[in-house]
């Protein structure tokens, strides 16, 4: 994924201004912020839901597409997948049902997309008896959820405060399997957090504020540990920051 | 309460309704629900005024018997001859003196074989408007019962006038008016009935919408009720709440209503389904009153909404509604054999009370069970939906059955309620409308047998000149006799030509010899004979005799028939009758009767359907409305979905699932169940005749709503994605 000089404003408001990044496959990008510094406005970029007023997307080497149908929301389906919130997912459907809607609507033959989703949440150890989410805990039920973004073998992961809503275990086991994505699927990564937690396991990390992407600041308690701590003077490999 | 306090939770319940998700739908049910309401309220004065100016005009247009010869100012004779299969009102008149009163709702006295006819019966007549003599203008609606009504007045030719049949009248306006044909199930006379059947098709109904208004979004506000008696607010607190956040959808409601009314005094509305106009004078006669109505209307259903609000705190699964619900398999069981027995009980007894009973018990107990049964289909609805959803690859019928199986309680509910009320409104129309049904059904059926080709003049006639160029006159291909009673034995003398007896194989004696009818009867006329004189002795002559051995001047009444069994000219008959006779020929088919006892009943029939399915619709539309709003508030998941994956299609699938599978099918059911549990009672006794026209419209209403409240839900979860942004 390449973000070049992505410029949007709401008005008079500018919420990002010129952002610059490239991530690569199998790489991981977390990108902080506080509340309101434009986190989702720079998803809702990438996704192809808002038009940056200046600069562009490219995933896979072609530019996003700006539009909820025809070339962009195929191209969407195609290349991103995403894990939000709070998973998202459907409380009537079984897990495997949950998974295989989206390769349904990508236009899977459905024996393919049931075995793929199958495959999948095998892979990330989600029982396969549960006959509704219910049955699940919260832990199993993210996993659902990555497995549902990884069901079309997209390019780029997108995720948005993917444990917002989970008690610490359950928030690293799921951070294991989110963040083994990049090299198990060949996928790029991309997570919108407030956790420190969960940028620290990101190959980089950066804080959005005042619409432009920079290092973390040494208050958010991101140590080298988790991950590589990206600043302006600093160069990522396979990315670039403003 | 402090004022302070009283104005800020009025405003905390003015907001809570203004942002609720489900704000719009729930604003839309309540002002739905009110205007019933006020409809219901004022559809009570309106009937009451419409009865008081529907007898003060029929007072004002009855003729008063002249006391003495010199008190009379006109001549005046009333009979009321089938035309087009309906009856009609034709008052003969002639005036004594020059300054004699005009019939009401006329301009000038008709001259001699002139007629003043009412609008209904123009239209009627069509083509041949002319039949009561040349048209010379329109009875206004003052000088008519009911604006409907078929009445003519008409001024008999020279030939035809004899004031000997005709009665002196010193002038209109009399006591003790008997009301016209025409006077209709909403001018019936048993006005309860039409009360009865106001607040079955409006007042009840619209107390559904409201307590289905006030459910909407149940959870959330169950929430916020939490919090603020967290906050200290007792029941009074609630209640200010509570009325703040229903006030504006229902004087919306209200106001919709007032409109309505307001229409209703301003211009005469033609409602062509029960064919009844509503007259604009009637309604503004009571206008103090139906402001009374709107208001009593508007306060009703404030009350209503906050009373069910304050019912709605209970605990989940313990309202009556949740234990019909339970254990679904033997309830479902027990309504397959209510419905059974409903069925066939009747038939097995042979007493009408207890057909009626059992009938009755069968039809409470299959709407005790409905709820598990409709559960339960519902839930296998979905079952299969979301089965082959999975197997073919169609996510929103996958969703959407998924959804429907899993979570039927609420769709359930809603679904009985429709299905409840096609089902109840269909009982009054069965109880109400179809009593005399069967008499009816037997007439129409020996009138379709018979058709117009044997008519019976009940216009008594003398052997005369005048009779003599009446038969000369008669169209190519009719024949006729007399008939008459015999002083001496009660038995019927049939008296014609011998051409004409012959034509029915009967013999051409020349004094009356009794004749038999073969069984069955060979030919329409002989069956129409064999009916018409079935309790007496039938004897025949040659009129050619007759005349010579009977009394000259004899009295008789006349049969027209055709030996071909052919439909007889009746319009060009009566024209002719009505240049001979006063009055016309007053011509009946065979099982008259009946049919002029079933005309009404009829209309109080269509009446039923028309206000049951006003009931019906309001329901349909509220029920439609909380399956919409279930799809909109569990729009979040589809809406991301549909975001990422850049399909939306799917969306309407779902939304079909979810509101128009249910609404369709309590719809149906409804529908096929009033048709097929009276079964066993369309015959004998007591027998109801459901009616198609009810059943078929509810069903496609529902069907219809249904698409609707789909596409509605569709569209709204389709407008979400265009807005729906990661984080929101």
């Amino acid at each position: 994924m390449q973000v070049r000089g992505v410029c949007l404003s709401y008005g008079e408001r500018e919420v990002l201004r010129g952002v610059d990044v490239v991530v690569g496959r199998g790489e991981s990008v977390a990108v902080m912020g506080r509340s309101g510094c434009g986190k989702s406005s720079l998803l809702s970029c990438v996704l192809g839901l808002v038009e940056p007023s200046a600069g562009e997307v490219l995933v896979n080497g072609e530019v996003v597409r700006c539009g909820v149908s025809g070339r962009a929301a195929r191209s969407r389906r195609e290349k991103i997948g995403m894990v939000f919130q709070s998973g998202e997912l459907f409380d009537d459907l079984s897990p495997v049902e949950n998974v295989l809607v989206v390769g349904l609507l990508a236009g899977q033959r459905p024996e393919r997309a049931r075995e793929r989703a199958e495959e999948l949440l095998g892979n990330l150890g989600v029982p396969q008896g549960a006959k509704s989410l219910g049955e699940l805990s919260g832990g199993e039920r993210q996993r659902v959820a990555v497995a549902r973004a990884l069901m079309n073998r997209p390019v780029l992961l997108l995720a948005d405060e993917p444990t917002g809503a989970l008690d610490p275990q359950t928030r690293d086991q799921m951070l294991e399997i989110l963040f083994e994505a990049p090299e198990r699927y060949g996928c790029a990564l991309v997570v919108v957090t407030h956790d420190p937690a969960v940028a620290a396991r990101a190959d980089r990390a950066f804080w959005l504020s005042d619409g432009v992407l920079g290092a973390l600041p040494a208050d958010v308690g991101v140590g080298p540990a988790g991950g590589a701590v990206a600043s302006a003077d600093e160069q990522p490999v396979g990315g670039a920051v403003r | 309460m402090r004022p302070v306090l009283l104005g800020l939770l009025a405003r905390i319940g003015v907001l809570l309704g203004r942002r609720s998700p489900w704000g719009g739908l729930r604003a839309f049910v309540l002002a739905l629900g009110a205007c019933g309401l006020v409809m219901g309220s004022v559809a009570f004065v309106l009937e009451d005024s419409y009865v008081q100016q529907r007898d003060a005009r029929a007072q004002a247009i009855k003729a008063r018997p002249a006391a003495t010869t010199k008190d009379a100012e006109f001549l005046i004779d009333e009979s009321y001859p089938l035309v087009g299969g309906r009856q009609i009102i034709v008052v003969s008149i002639w005036p004594l003196k020059a300054d004699a009163p005009l019939p009401p709702g006329t301009e000038r006295w008709p001259e001699p074989g002139q007629a003043v006819l009412s609008p209904a019966l123009a239209d009627t007549l069509g083509a041949d408007r002319d039949m009561f003599g040349e048209v010379v203008g329109t009875i206004f609606t003052e000088g008519l019962v009911v604006p409907r009504e078929r009445r003519v007045y008409m001024r008999p030719s020279h030939v035809a006038f004899d004031p000997g049949v005709m009665e002196k009248s010193s002038g209109f306006g009399g006591e003790g008016a008997i009301l016209g044909v025409d006077a209709g199930f909403w001018d019936a006379a048993d006005v309860d009935q039409v009360r009865y059947l106001l607040v079955g098709g409006l007042v009840v109904p619209a107390l559904v919408v409201l307590g289905i208004g006030v459910g909407l979004d149940g959870e959330a506000r169950s929430r916020r009720r939490r919090r603020l008696v967290a906050l200290g607010a007792g029941r009074r607190h609630r209640v200010v709440v509570d009325v703040a956040e229903a006030w504006l959808p229902v004087a919306v409601g209200t106001v919709a209503g007032a409109g309505v009314t307001g229409a209703l005094c301003a211009v005469d509305v033609h409602l062509p389904f029960v064919d009844a106009v509503l007259l604009a004078g009637d309604a503004r006669a009571a206008w103090p009153s139906l402001v009374v109505a709107v208001l009593a209307g508007h306060v009703g259903a404030l009350l209503m909404s906050v009373l069910a609000r304050q019912r709605g705190g209970r605990r989940r699964g313990t309202g009556v509604f949740s234990v019909l619900q339970s254990r679904p398999m033997e309830r479902a069981t027990l309504c397959v054999f209510a419905a059974i027995g409903t069925i066939w009980g009747p038939g097995l007894c042979s007493s009408p009370p207890v057909r009626v009973l059992i009938y009755f018990a069968g039809v409470l107990a299959v709407a005790i069970t409905l709820p598990a049964a409709i559960s339960l289909l519902i839930m296998a609805a979905g079952e299969f939906l979301a089965r082959t959803g999975a197997r073919i690859g169609a996510v929103g019928t996958l969703l959407g059955g998924r959804r429907l199986a899993g979570f039927p309680r609420r769709t359930t509910r809603l679904a009985f309620t429709v299905c409840f009320a096609v089902l109840g409104i269909g009982q009054i129309q069965l109880w109400g409308g179809g009593i005399f049904a069967s008499q009816h059904r037997d007439a129409m059926k020996a009138r379709s047998a018979v058709g117009d080709s044997v008519m019976i003049s009940n216009t008594e006639v003398h052997h005369d000149a005048k009779r003599q160029s009446f038969l000369r006159g008669l169209p190519k291909g009719t024949e006729t006799f007399s008939h008459y009673f015999l002083p001496e034995d009660g038995s019927v003398v049939l008296s014609g030509t011998c051409e004409a007896l012959s034509s029915l194989s009967l013999p051409c004696p020349r004094t009356p010899e009794k004749a038999r009818i073969p069984q069955p009867a060979p030919t329409p006329a002989l069956n129409y004979l064999s009916r018409m004189f079935r309790s007496s002795d039938l004897r025949v002559v040659d009129e050619k005799y007759l005349k010579k051995t009977r009394l000259a001047g004899e009295k008789s009444q006349i049969l027209l028939f055709s030996p071909e069994g052919k439909d007889l000219p009746v319009n060009a008959l009566q024209r002719s009758g009505c240049e001979f006779y006063v009055g016309c020929l007053n011509l009946r088919p065979l099982g008259e009767g009946y049919l002029v006892a079933g005309a009404p009943k009829k209309n109080q029939g269509d009446w039923i359907v028309f206000l049951g399915l006003v009931g019906v619709l309001q329901v349909l539309l509220a029920a439609g409305c909380a399956m919409a709003g279930d799809v909109i508030a569990t729009a979040r998941e589809t809406v991301s979905l549909a975001v990422v994956t850049g399909r939306r299609r799917w969306l309407w699938a779902n939304a079909l699932c979810r509101t128009a599978l249910p609404l369709s099918l309590a719809g149906v059911l409804g529908s096929a169940s009033y048709l097929i549990l009276p079964s066993g009672m369309l015959h004998g006794e007591r027998s109801v005749s459901p009616s198609l026209s009810l059943a078929v419209i509810a069903a496609l209403c529902s069907v219809l709503a249904g698409l609707l409240v789909a596409a509605w839900g569709a569209l709204a979860t389709a407008r979400a994605t265009r807005t729906w942004r990661p984080g929101t």
